[in-house]
């Protein structure tokens, strides 16, 4: 996991976060859902859950 | 890095989170950190142009490895979305994230309990409007869910099934029911309109339900969150608490879902004031079994 993330610049508006993202995984399976584990510029783990069918939007 | 200090008198923890005090509070619509990243937009928390549901590690989290966790969890993309608007879809892929994030979060050396939640509503304290809930992975066993395994000791057996059991023999708090949970509002109810969501068969977790638990589960969640909104016709303010078992390896308890709402009026908000705060006692000014009845009626109004 991931340490304590770092601050944002100064200038940056509230709530803003420094863009991009590295894929680390593509394809889990959960029922009926893909898993996709990125992790954020700045070194947080993001995971993306979508339906398999693509049917939930 | 939080520190954590227990306080003597009360037997408690306390988490002392103070890179929280800088957190996003309230920004401007087109400034949403839980939007997706948009071709010529802001950089959000979600780098993408769209997406269904995301978890991601809390920029300002309460626990962090290895002391705990705290993520967030975005329902949609949809900024203008609640959790009783998702389509039944989306809801019903929410719990199986829900029991992803269980078993992953507590698999954990670190983490006792996973603690699945949602603040709906500035009454609440939220300080992002975006659709969104959180996961706290505490490094210990929190009061409430202590004191749920508390009850199942002091009663012989699980309290929820027991508790389970006279609600649905007296049915007089009960505003919805389906195949897999019975959604009533307690004998003992702390909130004019609170209401618990519980499984009908004792399942200790997510991880231990069909996947047509899961399913009906969203179904009842949703089903009393539209009632939540029908009741006065505006977006109702709630906190939503997941309980089940710790992940110490003691697998007991009993899922269900609990919900706090603060208003007890359509304009009046329950305090916790001199009672509630200096001697823990609620004092309420409703009964259950009058706000289960309006309740029911918000429910059919909201289906």
């Amino acid at each position: 996991m991931p340490g304590k993330p770092p601050q944002p610049p100064p200038s940056e508006p509230p709530g803003s976060e420094a863009g991009g993202s590295d894929a680390i995984s593509d394809g889990e399976r959960l029922g009926p859902l893909t898993i996709e584990r990125h992790r954020k510029a700045d070194g947080r783990a993001l995971i993306l859950y979508s339906r398999a069918d693509a049917t939930a939007r | 890095m939080s520190e954590r200090r227990v306080s003597e008198l009360r037997g408690e923890e306390v988490v002392y989170a103070v890179q929280r005090q800088e957190r996003t509070f309230l920004p401007a619509r087109d400034h949403c950190p839980l939007d997706a990243t948009r071709p010529g937009g802001p950089a959000t928390e979600i780098p993408f142009p769209a997406f269904e549901i995301a978890v991601f590690d809390n920029r300002f989290p309460s626990f962090e490895a290895p002391d705990g966790a705290a993520e967030v969890i975005v329902y949609t993309d949809d900024h203008d979305a609640s959790f009783g608007t998702l389509t039944a879809a989306r809801a019903e892929a929410l719990m199986w994230v829900w029991r992803h994030r269980y078993a992953e979060l507590g698999a954990r050396a670190d983490i006792d309990y996973v603690f699945i939640f949602e603040n709906r509503g500035v009454e609440v304290g939220v300080t992002l409007h975006h659709p969104h809930g959180q996961i706290y992975g505490y490094p210990f066993l929190p009061p409430i869910p202590l004191a749920e395994l508390l009850a199942d000791e002091r009663r012989g057996g699980c309290a929820p099934c027991a508790l389970l059991a006279r609600e649905l023999a007296e049915r007089e708090r009960i505003v919805h029911e389906n195949d897999a949970a019975v959604v009533y509002v307690p004998y003992a109810a702390r909130w004019a309109y609170e209401a618990h969501v519980v499984m009908r068969a004792h399942r200790p977790s997510l991880l231990d339900c069909e996947p047509a638990e899961l399913s009906a589960l969203a179904s009842a969640l949703q089903r009393l969150v539209r009632g939540y909104d029908a009741l006065f016709q505006r977006p109702f303010p709630y906190v939503m608490a997941v309980h089940q078992a710790p992940t110490t390896g003691l697998h007991e308890g009993h899922l269900h879902v609990e919900f706090y709402p603060p208003l007890r009026t359509a304009e009046k908000l329950k305090y916790l004031a001199g009672s509630e705060q200096g001697a823990g006692t609620f004092i309420s000014d409703t009964l259950p079994e009058e706000s289960a009845a309006t309740l029911r009626e918000a429910i059919a109004r909201g289906a």
